[in-house]
């Protein structure tokens, strides 16, 4: 018994991701980051003198975007600076951004977040069908990426604007 | 139990967090999402859902949203660790919902008299970004056609708003407050 009532709370567009695997998946994720948040407050403050190594210099983000993705299967692609090794995470310097890779055709699109950079400070360097992209400067990113095709990279149009870089690469033939 | 002295990793500075249960919620969370990618399965969704994901998806940047979820760790006051979380996915009791309008990264600073709010905001013109402040509570929001992002804040004091300067740069947004007097009641 399909009830199709429109949803009174007019609060722009939403995409209702249902309970499936992946999808309980993000919850239990959220769910965890809001157990920390408690938990580290008054675990912490129950502590006292909490010892924290190098966060002065540095901030730690860890984040993940999922996307429908060419083929029509959803992909989970990863950003941030915490990598996990074997003894546990670690923040590093340089962050992976949130990049997007559209096709279009006869072009592929990629549009990556760099808030903080300048065009001057963005480097990128196409091989085959690999994308290389990094920045100096005082933030820095860096991030290679599989392109869904080959490219040519004599074609490539590049424009970097308010932290969002557009990357335009003619497929190869 | 392990020696102190973490190992060379190669390039880049590899900060330790040493942040205890923290650093532990923290790794199961990357263990989690790691593990995200291999739950994807497509059968378990219905043909409407994924049409509807398909279209979504398609949607360049401006429109409909992908989902974005993440969080930032930095040291807090008191050397407490503190941990927000931003994107544009919330949690609903019928499961994980994508919004249109995305929480943005923010972090604010204690700077004596000062407070300063730094926002990530990529993609949105300056003049679209709206500021609103009550007390010691800052709004921030985006009333652009593109990218939507929206915050509500608390700030760690109260603030005169009269001398709020602003900025925004290459994505991102600083702003400066001057800290509230002990106010006459007080």
């Amino acid at each position: 018994m399909t009830e199709r009532k429109k949803t009174g709370r007019e609060e722009g567009v939403q995409v209702d991701f249902g309970m499936g695997g992946l999808f309980k998946g993000i919850g239990n994720l959220i769910d965890l980051v809001s157990e920390m948040i408690e938990e580290g407050e008054s675990e912490v403050s129950r502590r006292g003198e909490f010892k924290v190594k190098g966060l002065d210099q540095a901030r730690g983000v860890y984040g993940f975007n999922v996307r429908m993705g060419l083929g029509g299967t959803p992909t989970v692609e990863h950003f941030g600076n915490v990598r996990a090794t074997d003894e546990g995470p670690v923040v590093a310097e340089e962050r992976e951004p949130l990049v997007d890779v559209f096709d279009e055709g006869d072009v592929i699109l990629v549009v990556a977040e760099l808030p903080g950079v300048q065009e001057d400070d963005v480097q990128i360097e196409v091989r085959d069908d690999i994308l290389s992209l990094s920045t100096t400067g005082e933030r820095k990113y860096a991030k290679e990426l599989l392109l869904p095709s080959l490219v040519e990279p004599d074609t490539m149009e590049a424009t970097c604007r308010n932290g969002i870089l557009e990357v335009r690469l003619r497929k190869a033939a | 139990m392990g020696n102190g002295d973490s190992e060379e990793k190669g390039k880049g500075i590899h900060i330790d967090l040493g942040l205890g249960e923290m650093f532990k919620g923290l790794g199961d969370l990357v263990k989690v999402a790691a593990d995200l990618a291999d739950k994807v399965d497509l059968s378990e969704l219905d043909e409407e859902k994924i049409a509807e994901l398909r279209r979504a998806s398609q949607t360049r940047v401006g429109g409909i949203p992908r989902g974005v979820y993440g969080v930032s760790v930095r040291r807090g006051t008191g050397g407490i660790p503190r941990v927000q979380p931003f994107g544009n996915i919330r949690r609903t009791e019928r499961g994980p919902v994508v919004d249109e309008v995305r929480e943005p990264l923010v972090d604010v600073f204690d700077e004596q008299d000062v407070l300063l709010v730094i926002a990530e905001l990529p993609g949105v013109e300056e003049k679209d970004v709206r500021i609103e402040i009550q007390d010691d509570v800052l709004k921030l929001s985006t009333a652009t056609k593109g990218r939507k992002y929206a915050k509500e804040l608390q700030l760690p004091c109260s603030v005169e708003e009269s001398t709020m300067e602003s900025a925004y740069k290459n994505g991102v947004l600083e702003i400066r407050l001057r800290k509230g007097g002990a106010e006459e009641g007080a």
